[in-house]
């Protein structure tokens, strides 16, 4: 452009628009002042534009090159095109200790129909029906002579059924795909897993705690608990449950020495897949959100206490012949020998006098301060939101020192039982239970933490030679298992009334350790208002209704647990777990 | 001389104009395919979490109890005399009948100790000389 009009300078060409027709030999335009003028001004505007209109095509082309070529190249694409990593669903599964699913979130479909697109609406209930037996022809058929555009005619269908229904070809019929917890086992475990709302929310157990880990990461939650065993303790409590017409059971095996929850179970339970048809009674959590006072299993912390201070000597022991009356309460013994008993015989006949009397000996302050190191006066602390505040006697009269020392007058709940029984069995160390899984890829960087000491080696040693004798020789014979060196302690408390207590209503327990050489397990099976059968001779205490319960699980349960039976009667375990008791107490008594 | 070079210019104006869409067209088919596979894989992954929950389904205990006293009527929860480690199993004179001309030696791998779980008879068992069939 700049070119031609150089060139228009020299030579002045005649100008196009002049028709030919027309046309005169050429004459020389004049050149004047006022023409050359115009001109320059002409071509320096022509220049100054074209300047800046290249500048301009030039930043675009450029900005165009790096736009297609050198920025993030894919993004505009990134947002049609499925990603093909793993697959997330709105909620994380949750998993047992050994990977088996517990709860998982699964795409369902719901089936709805266009009222208006139907083009048959009897033949087309009637073959809806036929996919879906549940559903009543006559209610679809109504549903689909409606004159509406939307009707609802099953939420979540399993992929089968979906499968089933668009085989069937039907018009107007179409699904919307919403995202359902479902629990594949069912009510196994409901109390720990706890429930989701309709919007997938959790509400209790697990799936409340961890509701924010259950959204925002994909990775599974693990729990320390083994769906086998939880099994196995749930068809006992069961068994037990109806054979001794008991309105409740409760049973928790724990890992005694890293405060892992293997099973926890607490009766009657419920479906969490159907949680809306669950009634308060099946919903409540007995293992950890119930406190009950659990009766004579405390004697195993009495016990301790007594000899972890140093107030009593296993040689030593109480007069059990008289109940003891202070002020208006009379302290009794059940199974009654109303004679002198040393402290295992005590512990072994679960002598409510004897146990009273070392309470009191101990003080209601030192029994405060060690009740509470074993976390037996403050909420267990497990990652559930149903947990049980124990019931503590405010004022801590002397009185209810020595109830609380046979367990009257404290109402804990099952767990902190549990785990109180754990440490003074593991050697002395008090482990925080807990239902969350620690990965043993994890344990090496990251150890677990290590639980406080609550009490001496010697003083666990000598508790768990009592409670190997009271199994052996005492109240417990009926938690025997032969081969796995079952201790334990029976527990027979009566409910509290209004007015005092209830000899009708009992809650029995009992709660036992294996193999007690070194023990790696405590099982505890609690059973609430038991009857006696012909079988028990009418007799519903822990030692013949909860007892015989813990014999089963635990023989079941070892192999499991990776736990071998070992010689009962070897030189070396007789030595660990001989005890020396009084003359007088030669003569062995069962019940 | 200069018809020779507007050639040459055409004929690369072209031959990259075709290469470019040629690119272009195959980057497109290779994006609609990978988005296809990202799909199926989706799906399919969906079916394996989908299949995951059935097994789990039924694969639960309760059922499994139940099938196997519907199925397996012999078969009984194990008891604990059924368990044994390896060092309760008695050690058996193996002769390997001179093959080769070589003897083995008849002498037991390892020394026999007995199981006093099995209380009394194994008991006795021990005081007599090792014998293959030991115990029960």
């Amino acid at each position: 452009m700049l070119g031609r009009l150089r060139r228009g300078r020299r030579t002045i060409r005649p100008r196009r628009h002049i028709k030919p027709a027309f046309a005169q030999p050429c004459t020389p335009i004049r050149r004047d002042e006022r023409n050359d003028v115009a001109l320059e001004t002409g071509r320096t505007r022509l220049l100054i534009s074209g300047t800046v209109l290249i500048l301009g095509f030039a930043v675009v082309g450029v900005r165009l090159v790096n736009i297609a070529l050198f920025q993030d190249a894919l993004e505009p694409r990134a947002a049609h095109a499925p990603h093909a990593s793993e697959l997330r669903m709105g909620r994380a599964d949750i998993v047992d200790r050994n990977g088996e699913i517990l709860a998982t979130t699964l795409q369902t479909a719901s089936l709805f129909a266009n009222p208006r697109k139907i083009l048959d609406a009897d033949e087309a209930a009637h073959l809806l029906v036929s996919a879906l037996p549940g559903l009543r022809e006559v209610e679809i058929a109504a549903k689909l002579k409606s004159n509406r555009g939307f009707v609802w005619l099953k939420r979540n269908l399993s992929p089968r059924q979906q499968w089933d229904i668009i085989k069937l070809g039907i018009p107007g019929v179409e699904f919307q795909s919403a995202e359902t917890r479902v629990y594949p086992h069912g009510p196994l475990a409901a109390h720990v897993l706890g429930y989701v709302d309709i919007d997938n929310k959790g509400l209790a157990g697990v799936e409340k705690s961890f509701d924010t880990a259950l959204r925002s990461n994909a990775a599974p939650i693990a729990l320390t608990m083994d769906v086998r065993l939880q099994h196995l303790l749930r068809i006992e409590l069961m068994a037990a449950m109806s054979t001794h017409r008991a309105i409740g059971a409760t049973g928790i095996i724990l890992d005694a020495r890293h405060g892992d929850v293997m099973a926890m179970t607490s009766l009657p339970d419920f479906d969490p897949n159907a949680q809306g048809r669950a009634s308060d009674n099946q919903r409540f959590n007995r293992a950890t959100l119930g406190v009950y006072e659990l009766g004579s299993t405390f004697k195993i912390f009495t016990t301790a206490m007594a000899l972890d201070y140093g107030v009593v000597s296993m040689e030593d022991g109480y007069d059990a012949t008289k109940p003891i009356r202070v002020s208006r309460f009379t302290i009794r013994d059940y199974h009654a020998k109303k004679r002198w008993l040393s402290v295992p015989e005590i512990f072994m006949y679960s002598s409510n006098i004897g146990s009273a009397k070392m309470a009191r000996d101990v003080g209601g302050d030192a029994q405060r301060e060690f009740l509470s190191q074993l976390g037996l006066l403050s909420p267990a602390p497990i990652e559930l939101p149903e947990v049980g505040t124990p019931l503590t006697p405010k004022p801590w009269r002397p009185i209810n020192t020595m109830t609380i020392g046979y367990g009257h007058g404290l109402a804990v709940s099952p767990l902190q039982l549990a785990v109180g029984v754990s440490s003074v069995v593991n050697g002395g160390i008090l482990n925080r239970p807990t239902l969350i899984h620690r990965q043993p890829e994890s344990e090496v960087s990251n150890p677990p933490p290590r639980g406080d000491r609550v009490m001496s080696e010697e003083t666990s040693q000598d508790l768990r030679r009592l409670m190997r004798l009271v199994v052996a020789k005492g109240t417990g014979g009926k938690a025997a298992a032969p081969g796995y060196l079952v201790g334990g302690k029976t527990g027979t408390a009566e409910k509290a009334r209004r007015q005092g207590y209830n000899r009708r209503s009992l809650i029995s327990s009992f709660v036992g350790a294996f193999p007690m050489t070194d023990p790696r397990y405590v099982v505890l099976v609690v059973l609430d208002e038991p009857q006696g059968t012909t079988k028990t001779h009418g007799f519903a205490t822990g030692g013949w209704v909860a007892a015989p319960v813990v014999s089963r699980i635990v023989e079941h349960a070892a192999p499991l647990l990776g736990v071998g039976p070992t010689d009962e009667q070897a030189p070396a375990v007789l030595r660990q777990l001989d005890i020396k008791l009084k003359p007088e107490g030669r003569r062995l008594a069962s019940y | 001389m200069k018809a020779f070079a507007a050639a040459v210019y055409v004929c690369l104006a072209s031959v990259t104009g075709f290469a470019l869409f040629h690119i272009t067209y195959k980057v497109e088919q290779l994006e609609a395919q990978l988005s296809q596979l990202n799909k199926e894989i989706l799906l399919e992954q969906n079916t394996v979490h989908v299949l995951k929950a059935e097994w789990s389904f039924l694969s639960r205990p309760e059922r499994i109890d139940e099938l196997s006293r519907k199925m397996l009527p012999g078969l009984h929860p194990l008891q604990t005399r059924q368990i044994g480690d390896l060092d309760s199993l008695p050690t058996r004179d193996i002769d390997f009948g001179g093959v080769g001309g070589v003897q083995q030696s008849a002498a037991p791998l390892a020394p026999y100790r007995p199981v006093s779980a099995r209380s009394g008879s194994a008991r006795t068992a021990s005081t007599r000389s090792v014998s293959p069939q030991a115990t029960e």
